[in-house]
């Protein structure tokens, strides 16, 4: 009986969480992935360590980088390229496993088949992950698991142990133990030592259902579960206990393909009922997605968080990206549409109270997630009214300040109400804002600001000493007042309408203005954040921070603005939360100042935010740390706890090409002269917001500034020889001071005439032929000087001859003999005797002369000595005409020869000396016979030797002398003339 | 451990024989399977074939069991390496056989003649030392008989098989083994 009711309790409460569910939703947005290809459906979705995003289709594998969708596929066949799951191992290799059972791993660029011995499984690869020892997984629908360890591929299935063959998912817990879940429940799985070790756990041991569909972690360490049909649940892996969460006990929304775990939540994406919310902690409760912004998410296949905190939704019509929890949107309550928020509080009891055009309003919510909306009814309050401010005290009560009506002070638990009178002009003020400190209020009104004290009774309200009054005349600068704010240090800050900062501590007022390089006039709400630091939002020039040195303990100002981070200047509300963070509500965003990174985070359109509009104090923390912001149609609760997530791009230098080739840019390169085109590609990483991403660099060595462009390339031509360092960094804003840089230097190196080596070389070259022409030179005047000499030596040596006394003796005793004889042959001997010496007067400057010339001197000489000698003389020339004009001879050479033949012959009428002058194989040959003198006449014996040296230097091959026992024979060779 | 592998064998075949005696027509033997191995070192080559790898296949179950008598392998490049083969590496006095069974790991459908690749997966048990292993096979079917064909490697380190120093050269550490091996249904 009891369990019926409980049923029924559970069948109405799930009734009625179908229409009441707490309504915040995650803003969604959609991407595409490739309109050439139709009805792609995301399988698997991981990142890799360059962040880049993977995506596995029944279409192929797809990479996003933030601006594009890349196609990969392996070379099997179309049918071949559903992708069925993708793991990215520690050394940053993607692996990808195929419906087929093919398993591929993605390297320098392509994909490459993992060919091992064992062969490849032939059902779907649904799990891939490498655990501990470095062995890689792999869970198989219909072959069970296996496992790589680098060598071996091992098989571990039903015959092992394993519960059932078809494998769904893997997952490794931090001892290096497998969990896979399959059609047989959940196994825990071990391979040490080439030992398997098996434990099943299925409906017996306490599961809800056998088919196990997805399995994973959760901070704790705790094991959570998918199911096929019976939704989820944990399993506490220390002691084998298993927990069906009490939501789920009685689960109709089919079978769950995906899950998430984010912080204190669950996602799951079911097969046919969409996105389901599951709060497993705090409030546990359950919201549906379904149906968020027109999406549909009828099939969730996958679901995955990045590095920036975005969650990937794979859908079955969609591929959804959003920023998850840290964000969410609630735009109706209990199905009403919410407009014009004019003040929110979150009060110590987590209910949030805000004001409306209908007055004020309580919205709080069950523990199985039900808005409660109350709303209160303020008697003394006259319409038309605007509630502007909400404030509770120290004592639990809330406080509202009104237009027009001063401020009322509200029983948070009764409703009832009390019309503060301080009677003066209080009840006709109003009241822009309520704050306070422990036992005191401050409201600012726009005649100063008015400090309530309340007494240990705090329902006491009557007493008129309870009232403080501060204005111009008192030590403001003016009586419009925006907000008071009391800070930790006792020190009471005052937000004033066109004069600045006024603050008073306990030596009185301080104003703070130029001076203080505060340039705003109008501020409209103060904070402090949990370093102590005061932040002030101003109308129109950003906002401003003051912080005390605590060596000094002066205080100083600094200014945020668009130059420096802050995304908008127009700053409605300032709310610090309690782990370092300042919330700064603009028209355009949200943004978060992070203390410990002094650095913005912002939440804009791509987020979901598209106009804020808020008023004045309509931003308030929650206990809870969640920051509500009222805005014009909408709250919007932003979870800044949740803050672990990338919050610059990621910047990587993608490639470096120079002439289009791509070059290795991990080493610092050398790149030739005749290559300085180079461009630079890079990308830097923020799928939250590809289109925020700016880029700046700077060629060191050529470009003395930053370069700004939104541009993925950067190209360089002509880079004159020289060291460079290229830098390069990304920024979601104008202010590029803390991003990080990638740098990567490199040399183009001198042209080759202008490489040192080059210069050394030419120079020597040079020298060297220098040196070289000179010796040669050098030599040919020796040459020529050495000729000289020898033909001047040559000409000494027949003028010497023929002077010699003995032939002039011998001449003129011949002519004696003549005289008395013939008179007319007298006259012709002394004729040829005056012919020959003028022929050697002729000829003997000269370095050659023809053969016949040679000739006609040889038969003056031979006319001479044939008077002499009478018969004992013959000369025997053969030489033709025809020759004796072909040939050159140096001057006197055969002259010296014939006149050396009758020298050393004996020449007598019974044996004459025959001198034959003829040619034979282009020699000209000068023979006689041999008939040695027994008195030698004195011989220089310089002839032959002066013939052959002066014939060397003039180039003829050198003389040829040869002597028989009868003949002597001298050989020439002789120069054509030309 | 020796004494282990021995006792699983025959436990092996015991149970092949009544699962035999089940149903007859789903057991396929052979007595006269080839084997070979190949150890391609730096220096040399060695090749030595069986012709009596013995081996039955359960098409019902599609579990296997083979063996060979170590022994029975010839064609060394001389008779003192057959000596040693026998002596030093698998001690064939103490591990006279060296076996794989196990079972096909994807199915198979027997009944329809045709080629089909396939990976056993077994234990392995040389020099008495067993490993599990996956090895890829081909299988063709026919109407009365299954040739089976298989190249794998072993590593002679994984069955504690030691290789004097000397002889590093001259054996190598991955030894290559092709199979070939025609089943017929086991007669009554």
């Amino acid at each position: 009986m009891r369990k019926f009711w409980k049923f029924i309790f559970l069948l109405f409460s799930f009734l009625f969480l179908q229409n009441n569910l707490k309504a915040q939703l995650p803003f969604v947005r959609s991407i595409e992935i490739d309109k050439s290809v139709q009805d792609i459906k995301v399988q698997v979705i991981i990142q890799d360590k360059q962040r880049l995003m993977w995506l596995g289709t029944n279409k192929g594998l797809y990479r996003y980088d933030g601006s594009g969708f890349k196609l990969f596929l392996n070379k099997k066949g179309s049918d071949e390229n559903f992708v069925t799951s993708l793991y990215c191992d520690k050394k940053g290799i993607v692996w990808v496993g195929y419906k087929s059972g093919n398993i591929f791993r993605f390297e320098n660029d392509s994909l490459k088949n993992f060919d091992i011995e064992e062969g490849i499984p032939k059902e779907s690869i649904t799990g891939i992950l490498e655990d501990s020892t470095g062995q890689m997984w792999f869970s198989t629908y219909g072959e069970g698991l296996y496992v790589w360890n680098q060598k071996h591929f091992y098989n571990i299935n039903h015959d092992d142990g394993l519960s059932d063959n078809s494998v769904y998912c893997i997952v490794e817990d931090n001892k290096g133990i497998i969990w896979a879940g399959s059609d047989g429940g959940i196994s825990k799985c071990s391979f040490v030592n080439k030992k398997k070790q098996i434990k099943n756990f299925s409906t017996e041991n306490g599961l809800n259902d056998n088919i196990v569909k997805r399995l994973i972690w959760d901070k704790n360490g705790y094991l959570w579960f998918g199911t096929d049909n019976y939704g989820i649940g944990r399993l506490f892996i220390d002691s084998d206990k298993i927990e069906i969460p009490e939501a789920f006990k009685n689960w109709n929304r089919g079978s769950i393909e995906s899950m998430l775990l984010i912080e204190h939540e669950v996602w799951i994406g079911t097969n046919a009922n969409g996105l389901i919310d599951f709060e497993f902690s705090g409030d546990k409760r359950i919201r549906n997605f379904n149906g968020v912004d027109g999406f549909k998410y009828s099939s969730v296949q996958c679901l995955f968080r990045d590095d920036e905190g975005n969650i990937w939704i794979a859908c079955k019509e969609h591929l959804l990206q959003s920023p998850g929890e840290r964000i969410e949107f609630k735009k109706t309550i209990q199905g009403k549409p919410i407009a014009n928020i004019h003040a929110v509080l979150v009060d110590s009891k987590k209910r949030v109270w805000f004001s409306d055009d209908s007055g004020l309003h309580q919205l709080s919510f069950d523990v199985d997630g039900t808005e409660q909306l109350k709303n209160f009814n303020i008697p003394n309050l006259r319409l038309p009214y605007k509630i502007l401010t909400i404030y509770q005290d120290a004592f639990g009560f809330i406080w509202i300040g009104t237009f027009d009506q001063g401020v009322f002070r509200i029983d948070a638990e009764t409703g009832n109400s009390v019309h503060v009178d301080d009677k003066k002009d209080l009840m006709k003020q109003s009241v822009l804002s309520v704050t306070g400190k422990q036992s005191t209020l401050w409201l600012a009104t726009l005649s100063g600001a008015i400090k309530i004290t309340l007494g240990d009774d705090a329902l006491k309200l009557k007493c008129a000493s309870q009232f403080e009054y501060y204005n111009s005349t008192n030590g403001l600068n003016n009586n419009f007042i925006y907000q008071v704010f009391p800070d930790r240090n006792n020190k009471v800050w005052f937000a004033q309408d066109g004069k600045g900062i006024s603050m008073m501590d306990a030596d009185g007022f301080h104003q703070f203005g130029e001076n203080d390089s505060v340039k705003a006039k109008t501020f409209f709400s103060i904070t402090q954040d949990r370093n102590g630091g005061i932040w002030f939002a101003s109308a129109d020039q950003g906002l401003y921070r003051y912080k005390t040195d605590p060596n000094v303990k002066t205080g100083k100002f600094n200014c945020y603005n668009l130059s420096n981070g802050l995304p908008s200047m127009h700053i409605t509300g300032l709310c610090a939360d309690n782990i370092g963070n300042v919330v700064i509500v603009c028209s355009e965003g949200i943004a978060m100042f992070n203390l410990d990174a002094e650095t913005f985070n912002w939440f804009k359109d791509a987020e979901g935010i598209i106009s804020v509009d808020a008023d004045l104090n309509t931003t308030s923390f929650s206990p809870d740390g969640v920051i509500w912001i009222g805005a014009k149609d909408q709250f919007i609760e932003l979870n800044t706890s949740i803050d672990r997530f990338r919050k610059i791009p990621f910047l990587t230098l993608e490639k470096v090409t120079a002439m289009l080739d791509p070059i290795d840019f991990s080493v610092y390169a050398r790149i030739p002269a005749n290559q300085n085109h180079l461009s630079f590609y890079f990308q830097g990483i923020w799928f939250s917001n590809p289109l925020e991403v700016n880029f700046q660099y700077k060629m060191e060595g050529l470009n003395r500034d930053w370069i700004n462009t939104s541009d993925r390339t950067a190209t360089f031509s002509d880079l004159k020889p020289g060291r460079y360092t290229f830098r390069l960094r990304c920024s979601r804003t104008n202010d590029f001071s803390r991003s990080a840089e990638v740098n990567y230097s490199f040399v183009i190196l001198n042209p080759v005439y202008l490489q040192w080596w080059f210069i050394t070389f030419s120079i020597l070259a040079f020298v060297a032929l220098v040196w070289l022409f000179l010796k040669i030179r050098d030599r040919r005047m020796n040459l020529v000087q050495r000729l000289e000499k020898e033909k001047l030596a040559s000409q000494f040596e027949t003028l010497k001859n023929q002077v010699n006394p003995h032939f002039l003796f011998n001449s003129f005793n011949t002519l004696a003999n003549i005289i008395e004889d013939d008179k007319n042959k007298a006259i012709e001997y002394i004729e040829k005797l005056t012919d020959f010496f003028r022929q050697i007067l002729v000829h003997r400057e000269k370095d050659l002369i023809t053969l016949e010339e040679e000739l006609e001197i040889i038969n003056d000489y031979v006319y001479l000595q044939q008077q002499r000698f009478e018969g004992a003389l013959i000369i025997k020339n053969s030489i033709t005409k025809l020759q004796a004009m072909k040939y050159k001879i140096p001057p006197l050479a055969l002259q010296i020869l014939v006149e050396n033949a009758i020298k050393h012959n004996a020449l007598t009428s019974g044996r004459p000396l025959t001198i034959e002058l003829f040619f034979a194989n282009e020699f000209l040959i000068v023979k006689n016979n041999l008939q040695p003198k027994i008195n030698q006449e004195p011989s220089t014996g310089t002839g032959l030797q002066n013939i052959t040296r002066r014939m060397q230097m003039l180039g003829f091959p050198a003389i040829e002398v040869e002597k028989t026992d009868t003949h002597f024979f001298v050989k020439l060779k002789l120069n054509e003339t030309k | 451990m020796k004494k282990k592998a021995v006792g699983i064998f025959y436990l092996i075949i015991f149970s092949l024989l009544t699962v035999a005696l089940g149903s007859t027509n789903t057991i396929y033997k052979t007595t006269e399977g080839q084997i070979t191995f190949v150890s391609a070192a730096e220096f040399e080559t060695i090749t030595a074939t069986s012709q009596k790898l013995t081996g039955a296949l359960d098409t019902s179950s599609q579990m296997f069991a083979f063996y060979v008598t170590n022994n029975s392998f010839e064609g060394f490049n001389s008779l003192l390496q057959q000596d040693h083969f026998n002596e030093s590496y698998m001690e064939s006095e103490k591990n006279p056989r060296s076996f794989f069974t196990g079972k096909i790991i994807e199915q198979v459908t027997f009944s329809k003649p045709g080629n089909y690749g396939v990976r056993a997966k077994g234990k392995l048990n040389i020099h008495g030392v067993e490993q599990e292993r996956i090895i890829r096979c081909d299988l063709i079917i026919d109407k009365d008989e299954i040739k089976v064909k298989s190249d794998f490697s072993i590593f002679l380190a994984e069955h504690d098989i030691s290789i004097p120093k000397i002889a590093f050269e001259k054996i190598a550490p991955e030894i290559q083994i092709h199979v070939s091996a025609v089943l017929k249904p086991k007669s009554e």
